[in-house]
């Protein structure tokens, strides 16, 4: 037990002192993280409207193959991409593999489902009485999706929500498409992986908390936006 | 122009329930009114009007084929739904959504967002601000009136723009629309059960019954409508008496006639009278439920209980005076078998 103890305090030490090495993946975790995200909801709001709002054929297959990805395991979606930007890949000259776009292009890949499934449900739940409102207000194409929402506003952070911690919590996208290159691609996840398989419990604990307190400083933002659209 | 919507043959269906079915219903410029029971098709109707549902069939507007046309003339026409969605923002952005899709400049969308929530009795520095979730009932139904006034609209559609409001609101309500009739001219198109008040503001009535439609105030004879044997014109019996039609006067669909208030006399129960009517008349007995002035005529129209169904005709003073006709009295409706007509 006492190297729990000792990690834990350690961890404190660790984020206190401000250790460059340990700072290095969190800003790697916190650039890789918002790309990803931004990436995820500029495709997956409109791809989740338009799958809840238009009736068109195969809807309901699409439908669902984004509820059947929300399981998508982490280590496919890298083994996938790394398929792709290798290389040997159709998308190797464009040099992404072990680079943190490479990176976001998979934990985007891996958080897409969430947002699109999520999306979508919460348009097919709006009333109808919005759809027929809109229209008769004057609303149509872009407007009327902008418009959709931001009446769903809610279930969207929620989503937003769950995306995020999808990406942040990863490992499998991280470490094959990174490589875990330390000052470069390692992240908070992929470096307690690798310093818990050094065996050095104390580091893996210290990064283990500093990344729960990035998870609760992003959820409290967006408690806090939704709050403030509340009221 | 005096019609501001012809329809032709228009159908529309739920999956594979048949909701509408119009062979012709011409919707004259000025207050016109829905009536009919719930389920009759006064909302879809409204919905189609306001280009907001697909349909079957043809429609003009002002003289124009819709088809295709439909979001473009959607920008002169608006609909208020019996349940108003508020959208989750202020009074204010709720009431100039609509106007800044139509690109209003800031000092113009003010402007009219005052003036619209002052027509429906909201004053603006006390409600401009307030979110959706802080209004009662008649008010959001007020704000979502204010929202359809704001776009100054050619034709105001109304789903019971009163039916779940406080008197104050409905009186609110019923005045503004009235105001925005005679200020602009929109042409106002209104489902309602209030009949008092239709009465007094309606230039048109237009009857529904299961999808049917008939215009100029007609009263409705639902059916089944079926050759009597002994007769050999149509009838239905379902009222507590028996109606005739002529076969003349059918169509290929019998569910529902239409006998014009103009062609139905009233006169204080009598049964020597109401024998002596020849086999050319449809006869009742009922009892006058209500009398209201209509706007159009300047006359009194009366609506008479005969069995459940209730028809409407109008009266002269004189006529009143002579009989005694007042609510509550009792009497006998005569109208000729040849002014029925099936719809």
């Amino acid at each position: 037990m006492d190297y729990i103890t000792e990690g834990f305090f350690r961890a404190l030490g660790l984020i206190f002192s401000m250790n460059e090495e340990t700072w290095s993946a969190v800003r790697t975790t916190m650039r890789l993280t918002m790309s990803s995200m931004a990436l995820t909801l500029l495709i997956g709001l409109p791809l989740g409207f338009a799958l809840g709002y238009h009736e068109f054929r195969g809807r309901r297959i699409i439908r669902t193959a984004a509820d059947t990805l929300l399981a998508l395991p982490t280590v496919v979606v890298g083994l996938i991409v790394y398929a792709f930007i290798s290389n040997r890949g159709p998308l190797g000259k464009w040099q992404l593999l072990f680079s943190v776009k490479g990176m976001a292009i998979g934990q985007t890949i891996l958080a897409l489902p969430i947002v699109v499934a999520l999306t979508a449900s919460a348009i097919e739940n709006l009333e109808e009485r919005l759809r027929f409102t809109l229209l008769t207000l004057g609303a149509s194409g872009w407007r009327m999706a902008v418009t959709c929402l931001a009446e769903s506003r809610y279930a969207l952070l929620v989503a937003a929500m769950t995306a995020y911690g999808r990406i942040v919590a990863e490992v499998g996208v991280s470490m094959m498409i990174g490589g875990n290159i330390k000052w470069h691609t390692r992240t908070i996840t992929t470096a307690i992986t690798l310093e818990t398989g050094k065996g050095d419990f104390a580091l893996g604990i210290a990064l283990g908390l500093l990344l729960l307190l990035i998870s609760f400083a992003v959820n409290v933002g967006l408690s806090f936006v939704k709050h403030r659209t509340d009221s | 122009m005096k019609n501001i919507y012809e329809l032709r043959s228009l159908t529309h269906k739920y999956g594979s329930h048949a909701t509408l079915g119009i062979k012709s219903l011409d919707i004259p410029k000025g207050v016109v009114g829905l009536v009919g029971p719930n389920g009759s098709g006064k909302s879809t109707l409204l919905k189609i009007l306001a280009f907001l549902l697909p349909y079957e069939g043809k429609m003009s507007y002002c003289g124009r084929e819709t088809a295709d046309k439909e979001r473009e003339m959607r920008k002169s026409v608006t609909l208020l739904l019996q349940e108003p969605y508020l959208l989750r923002r202020s009074v204010f952005e709720n009431v100039a959504y609509g106007l800044t899709l139509r690109g209003c400049s800031r000092g113009e969308t003010e402007a009219r967002v005052s003036d619209s929530l002052a027509r429906v009795g909201l004053p603006f520095g006390e409600f401009a601000h307030r979110p959706w979730y802080r209004l009662s009932g008649g008010e959001a139904q007020r704000v979502s009136l204010a929202s359809r006034l704001a776009l100054r609209p050619e034709v105001l559609l109304l789903d019971e723009p009163t039916a779940n409001v406080d008197e104050l609101s409905a009186a609110k309500i019923k005045d503004s629309i009235t105001k925005a009739a005679r200020d602009w001219g929109s042409t106002v198109i209104a489902a309602t059960h209030d009949l008092v008040w239709l009465y007094e503001a309606a230039t048109d009535i237009v009857s529904l019954y299961e999808g049917r439609a008939a215009g100029g105030a007609a009263n409705l004879i639902p059916g089944p409508w079926k050759i009597d044997e002994t007769d050999g014109r149509f009838a239905t019996t379902g009222w507590g008496c028996k109606f005739l039609a002529n076969v003349a006067s059918g169509a290929e669909d019998m569910t529902c006639a239409a006998v014009s208030p103009g062609d139905i006399t009233i006169r204080p129960a009598d049964d020597e009278g109401i024998a002596a009517t020849g086999k050319g008349f449809n006869r009742a007995r009922g009892v006058i439920t209500q009398m209201s002035i209509e706007k159009l005529s300047g006359g009194i129209v009366a609506a008479v209980n005969c069995g459940g169904l209730t028809f409407r005709t109008r009266l002269t003073r004189g006529t009143i005076a002579e009989y005694g006709l007042c609510p509550g009295v009792e009497v006998d409706a005569f109208f000729p078998v040849s002014s029925v007509k099936f719809i």
